[in-house]
This record gives C-alpha cells, structure tokens and sequence, in this order.
C-alpha cells in the first residue's frame, strides 16, 4: 500500500483586511472546524500529529504559538511541530507533512495556520517587520522594501526580454477579476488594464493595484494515508481520491544582488519545480498540469513564474499572461482563488490555501465558471523573499 | 550597406522570390484571406515588377497549396474546410507515425543536434509583439523543417512530397485565421516534450509525443478554422 | 517591552460570511487594545564590520575569495561557494546600475531613511572589481535613473547618520 497522502479534507477562513472579532487563535479554529466537516472527521481526536504553519512572532504578537495553536484545538497531547519558510511557510508546512506521512511517523496530519497580517497594524509597521525579513544589515537598513526589490527585478526582466507594464497589469486585472466568483476573497474586482496603470505607484515599475494584500486568516488540510483516510474521514468514498503526489523545494540567496547576474528570474523556483516534475513523472508540465495557484506577490512574479516553472521558455512570460493562455477560460487557468492579490494573503496561510483551490478544483466542487473541466492534475507554487525559498507542491486525481 | 556605386543587377529569380515572399506573407498574414481573389495588375503595379515573376511566384505558390490558378476565373487564396484540414492532419499523423515508427534513427547525432536547434530557435520567438507576425512566418518555418527532416529519416522521397502538401495545407488555415500566441506557446511545449523524448534516445516516448502533438495541433487548427468560418464545426 | 497603551475600542462585528444561524452569535462584542512593543539590542555588525569603519574614512571595501576569485559586494566573510575565509580589498567605489527600482514610500526603519527623498532612485550597483549587486540609494532625478547608468559612491559625514550604511549613497558618476 503506498504511502503518498491524500486529502482528507480542508477548510478556510474568508480572508479579509481586517478581522477585528478575532484572534490568531480563534481564526484557526474557524479554518480547523471547516476541514473537520468537509473531511467529515467525527473526533479530531482521531488525528495522530498536528503541525503549526505561521511566519511571523511579530504580526501574531505571540511566541510559541504553534504550541497555543495546538492547545486552542484540543491536540494535546499529541505531538506536534511548527514550520516556518518566509512566504513560503504554509507550502513548506505541507512538504513537512508530506514527509512525516511518507517517513511512517504518523498515519495523519492537521497542518492548520494562519497570520494577522491586516489592519491590526499600519501598513508602516507592515513594512517595517516585513523589511525584517531581508537582510537585516544590509537591505533593510539602507531602506529599501520588499516592494522595491521586486520591481528592481521586474526592470532588470522588461530590460532583457521586454515585458511591460501593461503585460503585469493583465495579471493583476485577471486575477482580481477570478476573485469575484469566490465568496472568501478579500478583494474582488473589475478593474482595465488602464486602472492598473494609472494607480499610485509604489516603487516602479510596481503601481498600487500590481501589489497584493495584506490579510487576516486561517487554512488548514487534512493529510493522511489511503488506509486513514477510508476508515475515518466519512466523506472520503463520496469523493475522487486526491494525492498529494509530488513536492520539491530550491533556495536562492537572501539578497539580490549576491545572484548577479541571474537577476531577472527564480533559480530557486526552477529547481523546485523541476525536483516536483522528477517525483510526479511531468515531462512539459504546460501539457501535463490542468490548474495552478501561483505566487502572485506582485503581478509581474506570476510573469516571472510562469517562466521558471517551465510553461513557457524565458522571456515569453509577458507575452503569455497577456495572450490569455493562463485566463480562466484559457489553456492552464491560474490563480481561479483570485491568487495573493485577489483572495488575499495572511502569509501562514497563504500555501495551505493554495492547495486548498487546486484540491477543490480536482474535486470538482467548484461554482461554474471557476471550476476547471477535467481538471487531473494541479500545482502550488510558492516562495519566500524574492524566491528565496520556493516550493512546489503537486497534487492529482485518481479514478 | 549600399553605396551608389555598388548596386547589383537583379536577377530574375531574384524578383520572383522576392514576389513569392511577400505574397506568401500577406497570406500567412491573413492580410490576404481565404478565398479572396488576386488582382494580379494591383500587384503587379504594387510591387512594381513585371508578369513573369510575378507568374513564377504564383506557381511556386499553388506548388505549396497556398493559391489555387484556374485559367479563366483567375487565382485565388486556398479556401478550406474544417473537414479538409482535419483530413490534411490525419494524413500528417498517419505519415508522421510511419517515418518514425520504421526509420528514425534516434541515435543520429547529426539530425538530434539540428532538431534540437530548430527547437530552441522557436523557443526564442515571440518576446516582442511587434515583431510577432514576422516571426510567426519564421517559427511556422523552423516547424516545418523540423517535421519534414522526421519524415526524410524514412528515406521515402514519395512519402516526404505528400507530407509536405499535407503541413503547407494545414498552415495556411491556422494562419488565415490568426493562430493565436497560445497556440504558439502549446505548440512549444508539445515540441519540448518530442525532443526530450529524442535526447533521451526513447523511441516510444518520441510515437506518443509526436502524436500527441499532430492530434492537439489539428484540433487547434480545426477549432480556429471553425472560429473563422463562424462557429460551425 | 510590550506595553498597553490604551483600552481602545469595544465593537459589535457581524459574521464574516453572514451564514445564519452564526454559530459565534455569542461572541460578536469585541473589546480592542492598542499595544506597543519595542525593543533595544546593542546589534554588532560582526565580522563585515571593517566595511562600515572605512566607511568614516571614505573608503570602499569589499572582500575577495582566494579560492574562487570572486569579490563580494556587499562583503561576505565567508565565500558561499568555497567556504574559504575572503580578504579585504578596496575598490575604486565607481560602478554601474544592474537594475533599479523608483521608490514612492520607504520603510521608516531608521532617521536615515525618513530623510530620504521621496520619490527616490533604490539602486543595485555592480562595482568596478566587484562580482554581485550592492543596494543603495541613487541620489538623482528619477527619471535620468537606467540600466547602464555610470554611479559612484558618494560620502556622508559620520555625525550625521544613525547607521554606518547611510555614511554613503550613490551619486552618477
Ligand atoms: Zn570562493
């Protein structure tokens, strides 16, 4: 019997700017509940390790509080492990426990997480602990922002390939647009290439609207073995069994400039995605993947991205996102959640949300017009920094 | 550079070619559509040249399937169905399989690296829109030649000469109605994954990727033909 | 330190999806506090501290690796690729802009930066000599700013900075 995990079941907050009825803890209780009845899970209990996903002390104004999450669920005294990778946290935390199934530790495992990264405080703050993040002697001293380095490396693309603006705000437009067909998105909107362009730059070439959101809220997925998933998870048989197939990660260096003169795209993102190719057996993954959630921090990443994970050669990324190919009625849709910049970002979150989409999307449980027909085969794909730690996560259907 | 003094005769063939280009263009452009009938005296005043290469250029042109001459009426752009063109990829399919099925050799070195070439070349089109249709021209050509030198390792002259009607037939659709960037970039995948299948010298991932990709290109090209001809498949 | 700064607000909230019956119909009334945390570290810049030093002297320095010969700047104490101990060396502190970005807002992370004018040019600089990109302020108009662009370093006397990195800038060259 193999060991690859399935999804049992998964579960959301609605992400928002501010979710001022809650706590940290409260949120993940909310996201936990849901996967309980989507998994139809009758004792949590049941549940053999537990694993906290959350980035940042900072934003959560707590320490320990993957061990608070923990007590909060009722887990103890199960054993339980926190994960943290930058952006690339929530996905980390499912590489994690992907291997805790395979390793035989554990025959399940909740990974629930979540981030207060909204308007409990200002976008100043944000920034501040946000600029924590990048090299603290360096980067973060001189004043630079995460904003800034992106868009440093989005004029260093349009220079060498020619992408313009207007090919990252196609991104921007399409993915707040997906996220008017879902009810938990933080931002949906109806927006022209034109409002894109015109709104308040930021650190060009990034303009306000290329940004994506702060957020408060909570995910989590079930994982667990076949043989656990059938004698617990009620709702289990009702649906087309997902694995959780494939998983690769690649790091770069902290700082940007320390890969000159690889300054354009992801090495890291490559070599993740091509470790995940390698486990799923995908030879042209624009041919083989049906759906994907991409990390879209900024418009122009998904550009960069869709690159790096080898659906189109270098450079033609730009040219791509705007010929529609990644639309939702286009041929590979991405981002149908609304991605980071349409249904949000709560950064501990963010990863297992992703999966969230592609595992509903593989399910077939979607509203129309969201939903993807046929949909077999789904990525993640995440990252922390400027593609300082990257992961991609693969998922596929099997009936 | 040209200098004054440096000019070179035209030759005839020149000018033909030259003919047979831009006429080749405006049709795979779609400037010329499906159909539409040639004013040979607007061309000939247009492009400034006599009746004998433009005449040269014109067969040329019907040799590749791309206009139809009839004597009285006059010479029209190739007008086609969905139903021909499904039966001009069936027939690429069908030949494709054969060629690689009884003579590729995956093991020649020589037409793995040109393969490889033709592809990574295609892989570098389309990084600047304004540019887009003058490199579509070159990367239908790149495709062309790399499926052809497929069909050549057969060693069946017969074979070839079919097999070419058959892509220039299928081409001439997909560009009178304007195949689209994602086409291109579907196009490129599907190639990708042939030459992975050729580097790793495995025959039966090259059958499967090869058929893989005439099935989903006929399909494209089906599927923007109806497009065009209003939706009726 | 964390500290209370005040009992903030007390608010009735609505659930989030408006699902009825609202499971948390008893927990809608919400109390808000405004906290602040601050905290004080004496941070050592460690072992590129020398950099930061030559700095007041208005010298530029990076390090070199014997092992692979690739010079760091910023510098590294320590070559990723070889693990070999690097060495000192001073560069001309004249380079060229890889890649820029022009910044609306900064993070406020310091006096130094809170001065800088906005909007204002984030600049990465391969330094003559150098084999990677160091990020720092251009001080130029915004729109001169290209890849390409010829800079130099350019100093800031020591008593009027908060952190030794604000004892320069970039200046075109
Ligand atoms: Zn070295």
């Amino acid at each position: 019997m193999t060991r690859v995990p399935v999804v049992v079941g998964v579960g959301l907050t609605p992400f928002a700017a501010n979710r001022v009825d809650a706590s940290i803890r409260d949120l993940v209780a909310e996201a936990v509940l849901a996967c309980m009845e989507d998994a139809g899970l009758l004792d949590l209990k049941a549940v053999q390790h537990g694993l906290a996903s959350y980035e940042s002390d900072h934003f959560n104004r707590q320490m320990t509080l993957g061990a608070i999450l923990h007590d909060a669920l009722g887990l103890t005294p199960l054993p339980n492990v926190r994960v943290e990778g930058g952006g690339a946290t929530g996905a980390l935390a499912l590489r994690t426990a992907w291997a805790y199934v395979q390793s035989g530790l554990c025959e399940s495992i909740l990974v629930y997480g979540g981030e207060m990264n909204g308007r409990s405080v200002s976008s100043a703050t944000a920034n501040g602990l946000f600029a924590l993040s990048a090299d603290a002697d360096w980067e973060m001293m001189v004043g630079g922002t995460y904003t800034a380095f992106y868009a440093a490396m989005m004029r260093a693309h349009m220079q060498r390939y020619g992408t313009t603006e207007a090919q990252c705000a196609h991104v921007a437009v399409r993915n707040r647009r997906n996220a008017r067909l879902n009810s938990f998105a933080q931002k949906p909107m109806d927006l022209t290439i034109d409002d894109v362009l015109r709104s308040k730059p930021v650190a060009e070439p990034y303009k306000l609207l290329d940004c994506s959101l702060l957020s408060d809220g909570a995910a989590a997925v079930l994982l667990a073995t076949e043989d656990w998933a059938r004698a617990h998870g009620t709702r289990f048989r009702e649906r087309p069994p997902v694995y959780y197939c494939a998983t690769g990660c690649g790091t770069d260096t902290m700082r940007l400039g320390d890969r000159y003169p690889e300054i354009t795209n992801f090495r890291g993102k490559r070599a993740a995605a091509q470790a995940a190719y390698a486990m799923a057996g995908i030879g042209e993954p624009l041919l083989e993947i049906d759906v994907a959630e991409l990390y879209d921090s900024y418009s122009g990443v998904e550009i960069q991205a869709v690159e790096d994970l080898g659906f189109v050669p270098a450079g033609q990324g730009g040219a791509a996102v705007a010929s529609g190919i990644f639309d939702a009625d286009g041929y590979l849709p991405v981002n149908t959640s609304g991605g980071l910049l349409g249904r949000g970002a709560p950064v501990g979150a963010t990863g297992i949300a992703q999966a969230v989409e592609i595992v509903q999307q593989l399910w077939g449980e979607l509203p129309a017009g969201r939903q993807v027909a046929n949909a077999r085969r789904g990525l993640t794909d995440t990252h922390a920094g400027i593609g300082t730690i990257c992961v991609v996560n693969i998922f596929e259907r099997r009936d | 550079m040209l200098h004054a003094n440096s000019l070179t005769p035209i030759q005839l063939p020149n000018v033909a070619t030259v003919v047979y280009e831009q006429l080749r263009r405006q049709i795979l452009g779609g400037a010329l559509r499906p159909g539409q009938q040639l004013n040979i005296r607007q061309i000939e005043a247009q492009l400034g040249v006599s009746r004998t290469p433009l005449k040269l250029a014109l067969e040329r042109l019907q040799v590749e399937g791309l206009v139809s001459i009839h004597p009285r009426k006059g010479t029209f752009v190739t007008i086609f169905s969905p139903h021909d063109l499904r039966e001009c990829f069936e027939v690429r399919i069908a030949l494709e399989a054969q060629a690689l099925r009884s003579a590729f050799d995956v093991q020649n070195r020589a037409l793995l690296a040109e393969l490889t070439d033709l592809f990574a070349r295609m892989d570098s089109y389309f990084r600047n829109e304004a540019t887009w249709l003058d490199e579509l021209v070159e990367f239908m050509d790149c495709d062309r030649v790399a499926h052809v030198r497929m069909i050549e390792m057969s060693g069946n002259a017969r074979m070839k000469e079919i097999y070419e009607h058959a892509n220039v037939q299928g081409y001439i659709a997909v560009f009178g109605m304007r195949f689209s960037y994602s086409d291109t970039l579907q196009t490129q995948a599907e190639h990708r994954a042939i030459a992975a299948a050729l580097h790793a010298h495995d025959r039966d991932a090259l059958l499967v990727s090869a058929r893989t990709h005439l099935e989903r290109a006929g399909l494209r090209a089906v599927q923007r033909l109806s497009q065009h001809n209003g939706g009726e498949l | 330190m964390t500290t209370v700064l005040s009992k903030r607000d007390v608010l009735t909230v609505s659930a989030p999806l408006q699902r009825t019956p609202d499971p948390w119909a008893d927990f809608r009334q919400i109390e808000i506090v405004t906290l602040e945390l601050t905290q004080q570290y004496a941070h050592s810049l460690g072992k590129t501290s020398r950099f930061f030093l030559e700095l007041e002297a208005r010298r530029f320095f990076a390090t070199r690796c014997d092992g692979c010969g690739r010079t760091y700047s910023p510098p590294r104490s320590l070559c990723p690729d070889c693990l070999k101990i690097t060495q000192w060396v001073e560069l001309a502190g004249t380079g060229t802009v890889e890649a820029y970005s022009i910044m609306h807002f900064a993070s406020g992370i310091n006096d130094d930066v809170k001065q800088v004018e906005l909007p204002g040019v984030f600049a990465y600089v391969l330094m003559d000599g150098a084999s990677t990109l160091f990020p720092h302020w251009l001080r130029c108009e915004p729109a001169r700013a290209h890849i390409g662009m010829r800079v130099r370093v350019a100093y800031t006397q020591a008593e009027h900075v908060q952190h030794p990195i604000h004892l320069m800038y970039f200046e075109e060259a």
